[in-house]
């Protein structure tokens, strides 16, 4: 081959060859820019409506305690009515309570450990600061053009950031306090504490500038922050703030804590103190009980939701909700906690074989009531938040899932109804004892048969009976109940039995360390709306602030000013509301069994357990609650530290909040800033307390894991915060950029980690 | 086929017009101008050699034999002639022949080293390379049936460690050389005849048409590659139509699989016997009867609440005609050992064993069919292939089938000018199986799922219908019912297609033009009937829910490349140069809706639901480009001095923008110490090569759009209206570069005793730094991490692979291949330098996925002493120990005398004072913990023996992964038949004793254990028949074989608990390991495989 014979076809192909080359370079910068076509930049905040939208996203803290399980394992762990149903977490074993343990990664969750599923504090916290910043500093569109519509977006920033520190205050006491936005790597990871006098003082001042600009209640979006949220917040602070202020001492010159104190814990509560804090916690809590909004007037109306029905969300007692819209489109798991609280209702023993829309479903890890949850309940029989809170019966039902509908239970004479059938001494006994009383129209009068189901269609399957060791129903009544009964004790020859578990009549044990899924639990999240009937998306809202928490902070502010008059009378509004209207109907087993419906009339006690009058004045509330000796003041069971009047009556109103917010996740953060939250866990909550004798003992203490009246756990004063998470503290700095050494970390950890 | 067969061929060619002239064909005479006409065929296995060279001598007149060997001249002299015989892999023969024709046999040349092998961009002589690269011919790889070339590699290449994917279809992960990068890719390059594709689309080709796989493992091979090459480079080469031969090939196999359980699990009775036991240990047994059974407490306990559970119970027990249960009178021996007098006839016996396994298993059918043509000429090559793979799962919602056809050819219109193009078209549809799990627990299928399933739970109803009891009881999750409801089908279709054109300028100098381009579509599609129980509640997978989701990539490459190439005396050179852009564009479309009114119309018809409106939807786009120079010089001084130089830019659309260009160089130096006066003398020396290499490769593997600050969606909900809210989701890194890895090489080739020894040894080190790692950062900041170029990695090894011909004899042979290899992965630096990062598991020494955890001391005796140190653990760390449960390492007690500086004291329950140093004993918390191991094994190994006797052949694999640690000894706890429990009276047990006590429970930290795992991979005996009878039959070779795939594997305790170390697939790393993902792995895939090669 040689060249001069192809020189003009090698031309022309030098030519292509160089074109195609050329193709690919001359575009060589354009090639390699990437475009962004289904990703934005964060640039689009600095635009009015991106400006809006991250306002938007930032709401979503107000779904934090609710979106997944973070909620109840940080604020229903720890409060003395509600037990997680694992072990190591409900007896506060180290092995969860630890820095690098389930309870340190919790308190990661909360930081931002999830940041980018928006579990978490200080992202929002952070996206709060950049939205203020530029609002502040280089408004675009209307938030230049418009300043109320500025400043109301500004007092929603403010709210939901102060929020989102309430809850890292809450849980961990002083905590970093960034107020500025942060967009790059910082040069060291040096992130000291901020004393919590500091950020309640600044949690404050940010909540009065909001109130003046945020729209009133029924002027704005259901969901959005209205002035009552604001009012309503700043009362809880200020009250909080004089919680504390006893606790002064506690902490040092500088405003630090030292950590081998037995007091440390104290200290960390310590916030500061205003000019007049319970003044200022009356006023604010006053405006918004003048505001025009008024508490439901039944108490069920809060909680009450049915298929396609969501209408309690509306009542105007709610200040502030977390929102779930009525879709599933509610951001990762939709709201979570409505498969959190609920018992483990399926067994075809007593007709109900599997999960329903109406009973709701447990998911997971549940937490279920302590004993002390039930008994809190001084007056089971009047105060109908007892029924209202707990699903204290089942009718038997059923799921069908081919038409993914609830179904009646399956007749008594049905080949495959699996439930109790009667033994004859059962049979004789309801015969003769029960049945000429029993009217309940399902039932309709039939004779009880030996070897017949017990439980048909429309009757009632599983009951709960809270009783207590003096009250044990007999073992022959409880076998011979026209239902599985589960009472919490029966006596049988003189043995007094704890929990024992009423589908296999009363053979196995359950509650404390034992399996203890099935007792009664809260009735207030379930949510026939969920995705499935086996899966957690909820579509409910969940009320954050609600106007009987306003009327008890303003109660326990006029307590601790010595007004017992105003804190009775505010605290009666509640009960008022709490009682049974005439003509209400009770459930039938507290009509029937309970403790003390022996003094209801025999209407009353008779299908349809129709209330005969109102029940107000059996539960009103007078100073005699808490003067120590009474029988009112004694049934409130105050832990022996409760040794004044002013003690006593401060733990009755968390009494009381243990009575209206059971599994709402409130009551933890008033105990705890309250500073009783340690006493109260020792005296009430067994899983937790490590105390000795406080609780009956039964005949069936399961070696030590059942009831033998000894506390199972290891509660103290470290637990009532959580720890800093191992993994966090140990990526901390100095100003340097140099890693924290031993001490420093130590000195970081909250007391006792 | 040989040469026999060409006369066969002939007879059908021509017999039908000259039937006589056929005979005198075969007898002719010496004649002047004679045509010479003949056969070649290899002196060891008379097998034809086709495409060789034979010339007449001082004449340019030169032919090439035929797929049957055969050659043919019409000479211008008469016989005899001298003739020159030459080809690849045959020693050269000069020869004089005296009539025609010929039967020429020619001796297999040992040296290989002038075969030809693939380098990235080109070939080059065997004996010419500067790099480390193993090579596994088509042959080789296609020695037992695979579904695909990952299979193929496992165990035959060192420095290559391939963990195994068993359900079909699925792929299983490769590893060149151990992982670099902690938060990119760690996945090779593969290359299919030049066209980069993507590792998770190496199943579309069928390994049949590979003629070889050429690894590149260091940094001076992969250099060539830049930016794509850190992670070792797969290069696939597929068969092409050769010269002058037209040939066809049938190859089939058909394989039968069924899973075989490495673990014996307890019967209904054994595993009643355990759990009852577990209460009496526990203290939580409540039976009526003392410790007898009692039919209340065990149908309440282990009953499961509903009819068919508990009928199922009760038939241990005897039952009166009152509905009592029967009594009967306990043995002396019974109540001394705690029953009652009077106890409840009971008989385990009598209990259902439902053998869930087996009713979710098969003997699986795979059948494997290619069949393939080849032809070509001076001008062009054709190779045409069609293949069919139909796998059956092992288990019975399982199955794969792919259709593939392959089509290569090449024509050379003017000796300046060829045209090629390939094609391979790929078609599969693989029955996924039950739902994905997801979640870090419980069955990974519908085997895993079977497994949770008690034995006494009854599959089918009283009608033998299966029971579907509504999702309560012990048969709530059916699996039968479950498989019957769901279907999870995926769809995959791609081409890929390559063509290329090549000017040759001038002889040095020549110009390709190469595009390929690659479409893949997949599509998803699922649905769940009524009955479906969603074991694992996902949202996704409820019943009466269908998703159907689309996704597109199409990706292409273009390359201008210009080559020179010239020769000298002593010299030679060598220049590459090349331009390439690449773009891969992907976008995707899925639809889930609920409540489909027609299970019937499956995903097909979603908007077909009974709420009007789908519950999700979404489309994704995503693209990015890379645009690369490069410049390769080999050189070559003497035949002796070899030096390969090469640079590449290249810009990564992915990364940040100033940051998106860098240079890659590499250079090479190689020293054939054979060719050496002084060496030449040795006569047993055939080879000795020394060779250095060093490069820099880079990793852009991460995800497009992560260098800006991107927002993520979070809506939130004002009025019951969606309202859209945006939130910052990660935070801007304007600085984002490449990951960059240098790696030296340094290797040794060798051969010796004329090659009957050969092999290579190579000892590398890689260090990776700029990580492009996501390191966590405070939460407190606003975010919780941030991808950067933070951190450094290494990677050491050695690897050494040796073939041997111990036997050589024309009857009997036995040749064996072995590769060994080990590498040292670990972390050198991360965020600041030498700090752990311990939230994400990552260590400085140690390899970049570790087990750290409590560390398993013993088990706790009822000693004193231990009472006592229970009673510590109790008062000192709130821990409450059982006897016979798991002892965690501790810091030891140490007891001083009371006063003693940082000791502390503490009173038990006997009064006695115990005063011990605070030394961090008696508490349990994370400075416990210890890095345990490693699931990267300590070395692999395979070795390969192949045994040939006359027409038969043998063969086995042993393929061994050794010193890997493995989380799992308790997995299976609880339901495997395991004696060694701890009692009172077996206190030297291996595992602790089963409770229902509550106790601070450490037991967890006795799931680490030795991974390690040998395992026959397979044995084949082959027969190839002896030609007479193939003439007969007119076939013109015929091979059949048999194997068994699986038959053994040993190990270390992992494998003796009965669990399978070796499928780690969606587990290997250590957190996800840890979390219990590996409960399924009890079981072998065995196979018994019948084969049939034919060549036409």
């Amino acid at each position: 081959m040689r060249l001069g014979k192809y020189t003009i076809k090698t031309i022309a192909l030098w030519a292509i060859a160089m074109l195609s080359t050329g193709a690919g370079l001359s575009s060589c910068k354009d090639f390699l820019k990437e475009e962004m076509v289904s990703t934005i930049t964060q640039d689009y905040f600095e635009s009015e409506k991106g400006l809006d939208e991250l306002v938007v996203a930032n709401y979503n803290i107000l779904r934090w305690k609710y979106g997944f399980m973070e909620g109840p394992f940080l604020f229903e762990t720890g409060n003395d009515i509600t037990e997680p149903l694992d072990n190591a977490w409900a007896t506060f074993s180290p092995a969860v309570w630890s820095p690098s343990g389930a309870a340190g990664e919790y308190a990661n969750n909360l930081i931002g450990y999830y940041q980018t599923q928006l579990l978490g504090a200080y992202p929002i916290i952070n996206d709060c600061n950049k939205a203020i910043e530029i609002i502040t500093e280089r408004a675009p569109g209307r938030y230049a053009s418009d300043a109320a519509y500025a400043n109301q977006k500004l007092s929603e920033l403010y709210f939901l950031r102060a929020y989102a520190y309430y809850l890292l205050v809450t849980q961990l006491g002083d905590v970093p306090f960034p107020l500025k936005s942060n967009n790059s790597l910082p040069a060291n990871f040096y992130l000291p504490k901020t004393n919590s006098a500091t950020i309640y003082a600044k949690l404050i001042s940010d909540l009065r500038f909001a109130e003046q600009y945020l729209p009133a209640a029924g002027q704005t979006q259901r969901g959005r922050i209205t002035r009552n949220a604001a009012l309503h917040f700043l009362a809880k602070l200020y009250l909080q703030r004089h919680q504390a202020a006893a606790f002064k001492s506690y902490r040092n010159a500088e405003g630090n804590i030292d950590p081998t104190s037995p007091n440390a814990y104290q200290g960390l509560l310590y916030k500061g103190e205003g000019v007049a804090d319970l003044d200022s916690a009356i006023y604010y809590s006053s405006q918004v009980i003048n505001s025009g909004i008024s508490l439901a007037s039944d108490y069920w109306d809060l909680f009450a939701i049915g298929k396609g029905n969501w209408s309690n969300e509306t009542n105007s007692e709610i200040i502030l909700q977390a929102s779930y819209g009525n879709n599933l489109e509610n951001g990762r798991y939709g709201m979570r906690t409505n498969a959190a609280f609920t018992a483990d209702y399926r067994n075809s023993a007593w007709n109900i074989p599997s999960w329903t829309w109406s009973y709701g479903l447990l998911k997971g890890q549940g937490f279920l009531p302590s004993d002390w949850g039930y008994d809190v309940f001084t007056d089971k029989i009047n105060d109908s938040r007892f029924e209202k809170s707990f699903q204290l019966e089942y009718q038997s039902a059923s799921f069908d899932n081919a038409s993914q509908s609830d179904g009646p239970g399956l007749d008594y004479t049905d080949a495959k109804n699996a439930s109790l059938t009667w033994q004859a001494n059962e049979a004789d006994f309801f015969n003769v004892n029960i049945k000429p009383s029993y009217k309940r129209p399902s039932w309709n009068g039939r004779n009880a048969l030996a070897g017949q189901r017990k439980i048909g269609t429309a009757d009632l399957g599983l009951v709960f009976l809270e009783n207590s060791k003096e009250t044990a129903i007999d073992i022959s009544e409880a076998l011979a109940q026209p239902y599985v009964l589960y009472p919490r004790w029966i006596k049988d020859n003189g043995k007094y039995y704890y929990r024992k578990t009423g589908a296999d009549r009363y053979s196995g044990n359950a509650g404390l360390l034992l399996n203890r899924k099935v007792r009664p639990s809260s009735r207030k999240f379930i949510d026939p709306n969920r995705s499935t009937v086996d899966n957690h998306f909820g579509t409910r809202d969940v009320a954050i602030f609600r106007l009987a928490e306003t009327y008890l902070i303003r109660a326990e502010a006029y307590g601790r000013k010595g007004d017992y008059a105003n804190a009775t009378a505010d605290i009666n509004k509640l009960r008022s509301r709490a009682a049974y209207k005439a003509g209400e109907n009770r459930a039938e087993v507290l009509a029937r069994l309970y403790p003390g419906a022996e003094s209801l009339g025999v209407e009353e006690r008779s299908y349809p357990y129709s209330t005969a009058s109102a029940t107000f004045d059996k539960i009103r509330v007078d100073a005699s609650y808490w003067d120590g000796n009474s029988t009112k003041s004694k049934a409130e069971q105050y832990p022996p530290e409760a040794n004044t009047e002013l003690k006593r009556f401060v733990h009755f109103i968390y009494n009381e909040y243990s009575r209206e917010f059971n599994t709402e996740q409130v009551l933890y953060e008033g105990i705890h800033h309250a500073g009783i939250q340690l006493e109260r866990m020792l005296h009430h909550a067994q899983l937790a307390s490590s105390r000795t004798g406080l609780w009956s003992r039964s005949d069936n203490p399961s070696g030590v894991n059942g009831q033998d009246g000894n506390g199972k756990g290891t509660f103290s004063a470290t637990h009532t915060f959580k720890p800093f998470p191992q993994s966090f503290i140990s990526m901390l700095t100095d100003k340097d950029g140099v890693l924290l050494d031993e001490t420093a970390r130590r000195s970081y950890q909250n007391p006792g980690y | 086929m040989n040469i026999n067969n060409w006369k066969r061929l002939s007879v059908v060619l021509f017999a039908s017009f000259q039937a006589n002239m056929v005979l005198a064909q075969q007898s002719v005479s010496p004649i002047i101008n004679a045509d010479l006409i003949g056969t070649l065929l290899d002196a060891r296995t008379n097998k034809p050699i086709a495409g060789a060279t034979v010339q007449l001598d001082a004449v340019t007149h030169r032919v090439q034999t035929d797929t049957w060997g055969r050659f043919s001249f019409r000479t211008g002299q008469k016989l005899p002639f001298k003739i020159i015989v030459s080809h690849l892999g045959y020693r050269s023969d000069t020869l004089v022949v005296q009539r025609s024709p010929v039967e020429i046999k020619l001796q297999p040349n040992d040296r290989q080293l002038e075969e030809i092998v693939v380098v990235g961009y080109g070939t080059t002589k065997k004996g010419d390379i500067t790099g480390a690269l193993s090579q596994i011919k088509g042959q080789d790889l296609n020695d037992r049936p695979i579904a695909n070339i990952v299979q193929g590699i496992q165990g035959k290449a060192s420095g290559v460690d391939i963990t195994s994917n068993n359900r079909p279809g699925g792929v299983g992960t490769i590893r060149i050389r151990g992982n670099r990068s902690i938060n990119a890719s760690n996945e090779p390059l593969y290359v299919v005849d030049g066209i980069p594709i993507s590792a998770s689309e190496a199943s579309i080709i069928n390994p049949k048409d590979i003629a070889s796989i050429e690894i590149l493992k260091d940094a001076s091979a992969t250099a060539i590659y830049g930016s794509r090459g850190a992670n070792g480079v797969i290069l696939v080469s597929l068969l092409e139509g050769k010269k002058g031969q037209v040939s066809v090939q049938y190859n089939g196999s058909l394989s039968l699989d069924q899973i075989h359980s490495m673990t014996d699990w307890m019967d209904s009775k054994a595993l009643l016997d355990w759990q009852r036991q577990s209460h009496i240990n526990g203290g939580t047994y409540t039976g009526k009867y003392g410790t007898a059974p009692d039919p209340d407490f065990d149908i309440q306990n282990f009953g499961g609440g509903e009819t068919y559970g508990i009928e199922s119970i009760r038939k241990a027990y005897s039952w009166g005609a009152d509905g009592k249960v029967l009594l009967r009178d306990a043995t002396p021996e019974e109540v001394a050992r705690g029953y009652a007098q009077q106890v409840p006839v009971y008989n385990g016996g009598n209990l259902l064993n439902q053998d869930w396994t087996d009713l979710v298993t098969r003997l699986a059918k795979t059948n494997n069919h290619s069949i393939s043509l080849s032809s070509g000429n001076e001008k062009s090559s054709l190779y045409l292939s069609a293949g069919l793979l139909d796998q059956q799962g092992a288990m019975i919602d399982q199955d794969y089938k792919r259709y593939t056809t392959t089509l290569k050819g090449d024509v050379s219109p003017r000796k300046w000018l060829k045209l090629g193009i390939s094609m391979i078209g790929s078609y599969s549809v693989q029955n996924y199986g039950m739902a994905d799990n997801s979640s870090n627990t419980g069955g990974k299928d519908s085997y895993g799922q079977a497994l949770a399933l008690m034995p006494y739970a009854p599959a089918y109803d009283e009608n033998g219908l299966l029971l579907n009891t509504n999702r309560t009881g012990l048969s709530a999750h059916n699996v039968l019912l479950n498989i019957e409801n769901s279907k999870n089908e995926n769809t995959q279709y791609s081409v890929l297609s390559n063509a290329f054109a090549q000017l040759n300028f001038t002889p040095w100098l020549k110009y390709q033009l190469k595009f390929g381009v690659q479409y893949t579509g997949t599509e998803k599609g699922s649905f769940y009937g009524p009955d479906y129980t969603n074991p694992f509640s996902a949202v996704g997978t409820a019943p009466l829910i269908g998703y159907n989701s689309h996704n597109k990539r199409l990706s292409w490459v273009f390359e201008n490349m210009l080559t020179f190439e010239k020769k000298w005396t002593d010299q030679s050179l060598k220049v590459d140069a090349l331009q390439s852009s690449q773009e891969n564009r992907s976008n995707g479309i899925n639809i889930r809706a609920q409540d489909i009114t027609f299970p019937s119309s499956l995903w097909y018809d979603l908007s077909a639901n009974d709420l009007g409106i789908p519950m999700s939807y979404g489309t994704s786009f995503s693209k990015s480009t890379l645009l690369s120079y490069m410049l390769r010089a080999n050189y070559a001084l003497k035949n002796k001095y070899l030096l390969t130089a090469t640079g590449r830019w290249d810009g990564a659309s992915v990364l940040a923008q100033g940051h998106k260009f860098d240079f890659f160089p590499s250079l090479a130096l190689g020293y054939k110490l054979e060719e050496e006066p002084w060496l030449k003398q040795v006569d047993w020396i055939d080879q000795l090569k020394l060779r250095y290499g060093v490069g820099v490769t880079g990793n852009s593997s991460v995800s497009p759009y992560t260098t800006s600050g991107t927002i993520a969606g979070a809506a939130y909900v004002f009025d019951e209206t969606q309202y859209p809210g945006y939130k910052s989701s990660s935070m801007p890194n304007a600085d984002l570069g490449w990951e960059k890895t240098v790696q030296h090489n340094v290797g040794l080739d060798f051969g010796f005793l004329n090659n009957r020894i050969s092999g290579s040894l190579e000892w590398y080190k890689a260090n990776t730094k700029d990580l492009l790692l996501n390191r966590s950062i405070p939460p407190v900041l606003g975010y919780n991490s941030i991808l950067g170029n933070i951190g450094k990695t290494s990677n050491s090894g050695l690897e050494i692979s040796i073939s041997s011909k111990n036997i050589d004899r024309p009857d009997f042979s036995w040749n064996t291949t072995l590769t060994w290899s080990r590498n040292r992965e670990k972390i050198v630096e991360l965020v600041d330098g030498k700090v752990d990062d311990v939230a994400n598991g990552w260590f400085i020494g140690q390899p970049i996925a570790v087990f750290r955890d409590y560390v398993y001391d013993r088990l706790w005796q009822q000693t004193p002493e231990d009472q006592r140190l229970i009673e510590l653990y109790r008062k000192i760390g709130n821990i409450t120990a059982l006897p016979g449960q798991v002892k965690i390492k501790d810091q030891e007690l140490v007891e001083v005398q009371p006063g003693t500086d940082g000791a502390k004291s503490i009173t038990l329950a006997s009064g006695e004072t115990v005063t011990y140093l605070d030394n961090g004993f008696g508490t349990i918390n994370d400075s416990d913990k210890e890095i345990l191991g490693s699931n990267r094994p300590k070395w692999t190994g395979g070795i390969v023996n192949a045994f040939r006797y006359k027409n038969w052949d043998l063969s086995f694999f042993v393929y061994a992964r050794i010193g890997s640690s493995y989380y799992g000894a308790l997995q299976t706890y609880g339901r495997r038949t395991e004696t060694d429990v701890w009692s009172p009276d077996n206190t030297a047990a291996a595992f602790p004793q089963q409770t229902t006590a509550t106790f601070t429970n450490y037991n967890a930290a006795r799931n680490y254990t030795s991974g390690s795992l040998v395992s026959l991979r397979y044995i084949s005996l082959g027969y190839t028949f002896k030609q007479p009878v193939l003439d007969r039959l007119n076939i013109g070779s015929l091979q059949v074989y048999a194997q068994v795939l699986n038959p053994v594997i040993w190990g270390g305790e992992a494998v003796k608990i009965g669990l399978n170390p070796d499928d780690v697939n969606g587990w290997d790393s250590a957190a996800a390991a840890q979390s219990g993902g590996q409960t399924a792995n009890s079981i072998l895939l065995r196979s018994a495989v019948l084969g049939l090669r034919i060549g036409l």
